[in-house]
């Protein structure tokens, strides 16, 4: 009998045992006011590949607080897969979700769900021509997409270099950075946005990766450089450079080396003012946020911030820089708030992988 | 020879319900002493291993979805620090580092055993955290055909065809496994607004595996060699927040084995095999959107494994049951990995030499003792392995057996972690690990009744733990680094309880149960909120509960097995919630003359739970199916 009951209370132990943890609590998230939502920055979170647990936050700075995850707090459903990047347009907000494929259009005021544009392969960026038209790149189907934003609907794919990423509007043409998705190109287009045709391409440097015109309506090219067949060194590189165009004739004023072979900045943002690029690179392999004014002759060689940024933003209204530091890329990120002056700000804390921030 | 293992453990080569006997294979479950019974073995003919393991047993196993790869976990360590083994030869991929057992069925392997934890040194390679070793064995004297067939209603169906011819000299097997899946059903899309319920899209697959195994015996030689191909064909289900994604995986492989064992005398014996894999993988994922398929991916790749042993064996006893024995093993072994990725931009290849050693003593009534040592060389270094492990013996059926385990070893990183273009990291270093483990097994056998228990607690330490990441300096482009250390620490319990009513009448429960810490003991910088916390998909808990009832010819088994909840973010803000999955089968059993027939019918996930092992990937909710096995003997001596 004692041996009967030993096996029965060793049965039971183990069956108690499978009993003893509890799913964790799901992290409480709240809606911020809409007066909150007119102060605030929006933060964009990537989320892991093929995780879809990207967010955007909502960070204000008149209360100092960030809420997290505003689109399924508001709709109630995850946003999707890898959060590109966010435009706000007429006081919506439009999100690019790179591996779902989809534009998600949220109202700037309170985050609630629009529309969903679809019929993308890889979205990227947007840009506007103005409030019914926008231009959205597609990395995989080598096109820029034509959004109507009034029906909410790709009106035109519009067929361009290689791996097309950032975007600017400079009157009526659109210049698109080809960089070359998994291999290597070295245009941008020139878009007429009358006829919406391709008018020109125009070969700048390696992997054009990122655009913006300046405040003289010049248009600057980042180009990230090649990385040459062998990885493990450099010196197959091609070297990273500045690429200044004239939009009249169409053609390069100005090209600036950037770093040394193996540098390779990928993103970078302008300031208020329009004359003051900030981008994250590498000088002799040491990582850090560059500054470049439209005027220098040279690049930088020396970081104005230094450390490994996974993400870069520009408030434009309160002319500061926000760095996002992704940590492990499994976990919830940081975003730094600087003056720009370089002081630290804030340090605020944000989804899996921020990448950016969007002022409204 | 004599395996520490072999205390305690009784293993099943067949079943028998009243006259009615079912070929099925041996798993037993090294030093955890889970002795995989019968019952639960003929019911799993057609599934995959990774189905198999993950109902019963603590392995835990992350799938794409119900097409897509399954790569496991033991004891909290990553996919690339086990090992499976076919008939001696490694079946895992050289540039993953890994093994997708989605597509390795039960039915490949006569045998199949799983070694956790220390005690793996002379496995080699990748064995870190444990291996899983498939075996097909001889039929001697023996003669039959034996079909298979499953139907279930997500309109998938398992076909299969074994001859077997033997006489005293020779066994010949051939097997044909065939399944054709459509994978229709639904489920509710958490990623959309009121969670519609929507069809499971690009999910058939198509998988062929043919299996010939020749056994030659005579006076002192034996002969055994091994050929296996298999072609899998699968569409890979999208995620559900994605569904215009659709991804493709070609998977065609051919292995082939030749042992050869001489008996030099009643002491002595030579030992070598020559073994060969090439595996081709192609891998398309197409977006469908606009009426236009883009392509995100299309890549193609293969890779040759070879490898050869020669190994000289001395055991200084006729008979393994008194007294002492020792037994020493020295083995040397040589590996050619070679592997062609388009992105890797020219045929990669290593090579790896090893020298390794057992050596076994034992005195049957008081202990057992084991040293496993192997020195490898790979790229002008030296990687050393050890382990010791000691059982107090107990003579008798009955009895306790406790046993300890000291080991280090180590697992190379993969081709791809040192050439994939752009971001592979030539410099890495080796993951080195160093575990403690103790335990026993107990077991308590009367005529009618019998309890087998087991219980095992391990700590080990995991340095050089390899992390792919951007790189810091190549802003973005992803590279693997030597980034963590990991502490992997827990408690594995195994009960069986086999108890016979009558010649007609018997019952069967195993329960098995898992605590695994996987923690991560370093920060990759000083913001990282992963340090002391969980790794992610490591499930803290893991248990299984599997019982079944035998009556005259019918039998009734029932299966349940929990998952506790599982990170999916390092520093634990999102987790995948834990799920409990009930099946139920029935089988009855028929003969006439020489032939056996079976024929069952099954509930998978009765009570149609939703659950994910990857988030967002959708698994089936409750499945109905049939199976029907027929067997003809023509000769059985």
């Amino acid at each position: 009998m004692k041996k009967k009951l030993f096996v029965a209370v060793a049965f039971g132990a183990t069956i108690l045992l499978s009993a003893c943890s509890k799913d964790p609590e799901s992290a409480k998230t709240t809606t911020p006011s809409e007066d909150l939502f007119k102060s605030g920055i929006y933060i964009v979170n990537e989320g892991g590949f093929g995780m879809s647990n990207a967010s955007i936050d909502l960070y204000s700075k008149d209360s100092d607080k960030v809420f997290s995850n505003i689109f399924e707090t508001v709709n109630a459903r995850p946003l999707g897969d890898v959060a590109q990047s966010l435009n706000i347009i007429n006081g919506k907000a439009y999100i690019i979700l790179n591996g779902s494929a989809k534009v998600e259009v949220i109202s700037a005021k309170n985050a609630v769900s629009l529309n969903t544009i679809t019929g993308f392969s890889s979205p990227r960026f947007m840009v506007n021509k103005d409030t019914s038209r926008a231009y959205v790149s597609d990395w995989q189907s080598n096109s820029v997409k034509e959004i109507n934003l009034t029906t909410y609907e790709i009106t035109r794919s519009i067929n361009v270099g290689s791996g097309p990423e950032g975007m600017c509007v400079v009157g009526n043409k659109l210049y698109v950075a080809n960089s070359g998705g998994y291999g290597l190109d070295s245009t941008i287009s020139i878009i007429d946005l009358n006829t919406n045709t391709e008018t020109k391409r125009l070969k700048v440097g390696d992997a054009p990766i990122s655009i913006a015109a300046d405040a003289n309506g010049k248009v600057w090219v980042l180009c990230r450089g090649s990385y040459g067949d062998d990885f493990n060194t450099s010196e197959d590189d091609t070297e990273a450079k500045f690429v200044k165009i004239d939009p009249s004739t169409e053609s390069i004023l100005t090209s600036i080396q950037i770093g040394m072979k193996g540098d390779h900045p990928d993103k970078m943002k302008i300031n208020a003012s329009k004359n003051t690029f900030y981008y994250l690179s590498s000088y002799n392999f040491l990582p850090g946020v560059f500054k470049f004014n439209i005027t220098d002759e040279s690049a930088s060689t020396t970081a104005f911030i230094s450390g490994y940024y996974y993400g870069i933003g520009y408030d434009r209204l309160s002319d500061e820089l926000y760095l996002a530091d992704a940590i492990d890329f499994k976990q919830k990120g940081n975003v730094y708030r600087y003056s720009n002056t370089g002081e630290l700000l804030k340090t605020i804390n944000a989804g899996i992988i921020p990448n950016g921030i969007q002022e409204q | 020879m004599i395996n520490s293992s072999a205390y305690a453990i009784h293993i099943n080569d067949t079943l028998n319900i009243s006259e009615v006997e079912i070929k099925t294979q041996k798993i037993y479950f090294v030093n955890i002493n889970d002795d995989f019974d019968s019952a639960r073995l003929s019911f799993a003919q057609t599934q995959t291993l990774a189905r198999f393991l993950q109902e019963n047993s603590s392995i835990q196993f992350k799938s794409y979805g119900t097409s897509g790869s399954s790569v496991m976990s033991i004891r909290g360590a990553n996919s690339s620090q086990s090992k499976v083994i076919w008939n001696g030869l490694s079946v895992g991929s050289p540039m993953l580092n890994m093994n997708d057992v989605s597509i390795l069925s039960v039915n490949n392997a006569d045998e199949i055993t799983l070694t956790k934890g220390g005690g793996t040194a002379s496995y080699g390679n990748s064995a870190l955290a444990g291996v899983i070793g498939l075996e097909n064995k001889p039929h001697f004297n023996s003669k039959f055909i034996s079909l298979g067939l499953n139907y279930n209603s997500l309109n998938n169906v398992d076909y299969s065809i074994n001859f077997n011819s033997g006489n005293k000299w020779i066994s010949s097997q051939t097997s044909i496994n065939i399944s054709q899946y459509k994978n229709n059903y639904s489920y509710n899309n958490r990623s959309e607004l009121g969670k519609p319920l929507q069809k499971q899209l690009n999910s058939e697959s198509n998988q062929i595996a043919i299996l010939q195994s020749l056994f030659y015996q005579f006076k002192r030689h034996n002969l055994d060699l091994h050929h296996w191909y298999q072609e899998s064909d699968r569409n890979l289900s999208p995620a559900i927040y994605n569904r215009s994604r659709t991804n493709y995986q070609l998977d065609k492989s051919y292995r082939g084995v030749l042992n050869y064992k001489y008996l030099l005398n009643n002491h002595h014996k030579i030992n070598s095999l020559i073994g060969f894999t090439r595996e081709q993988l192609r891998y398309v994922s197409r977006i469908y959107t606009n009426n236009q398929n883009y392509v995100l991916f299309n890549t193609r790749s293969f890779f040759d494994q070879a490898q050869f042993n020669l190994a000289w064996n001395y055991n200084n006893k006729d008979s393994i049951y008194w007294g002492n024995q020792v037994y020493n093993e020295l083995k040397f072994q040589y590996v050619f990995d070679g592997a062609y990725v388009e992105d890797y931009n020219q045929y990669r290849k290593r090579d790896r030499v090893a020298l390794s050693n057992k050596l076994q003593y034992t005195n049957y009534s008081l202990f057992f003792l084991k040293f496993d040592n192997r020195l490898e060389h790979f790229r002008s270094n030296f990687y050393f392995a050890s382990s010791i492990q000691m059982n107090i013996i107990k003579s008798g059926v009955s009895g306790l057996v406790p046993y300890m385990k000291l080991s280090k070893n180590y697992n190379l990183p993969g081709l791809n972690d040192l050439y994939w273009v752009p971001g592979g990291n030539p410099n890495l270093n080796a993951e080195k690990s160093y575990e403690q483990e103790i335990g026993f097994n107990y077991v308590k056998e009367t005529r009618k009744f019998k309890w087998n228990s087991s219980f095992s607690a391990y700590h080990s330490l995991v340095k050089d733990w390899i992390l792919w990441q951007p790189s810091a300096i190549e802003n973005g482009i992803w590279t693997p680094q030597n980034l963590v250390e990991v502490k992997l620490q827990g408690l594995e319990i195994d009960q069986n309880i086999a108890y016979t009513f009558s010649k007609n009448q018997s019952i069967n429960t195993t329960i098995f149960y898992a605590y695994t810490q996987a923690i991560n003991n370093k920060a990759v910088n000083a913001n990282d909120q992963s340090v002391g916390k969980q790794l992610i998909y490591v499930p803290l808990e893991k248990m299984g509960l599997n019982f079944t009832y035998q009556y005259y010819k019918n039998r009734l088994n029932f299966n349940f097995h929990r998952v506790s909840h599982r990170f999916t973010t390092a520093d634990h803000s999102e987790f995948l919630p834990a799920y409990y999955l009930f099946d139920i089968k029935y089988q009855r059993a028929f003969e006439f003359n020489r032939s056996n027939i079976n024929a069952g019918v099954y509930v998978d996930n009765i009570f149609n739970t939703t659950y994910e092992s990857i988030p967002f990937q959708a698994m089936p909710a409750r499945v109905f199916g049939i199976n029907f096995n027929y067997k003809l003997n023509t000769k059985n001596h």
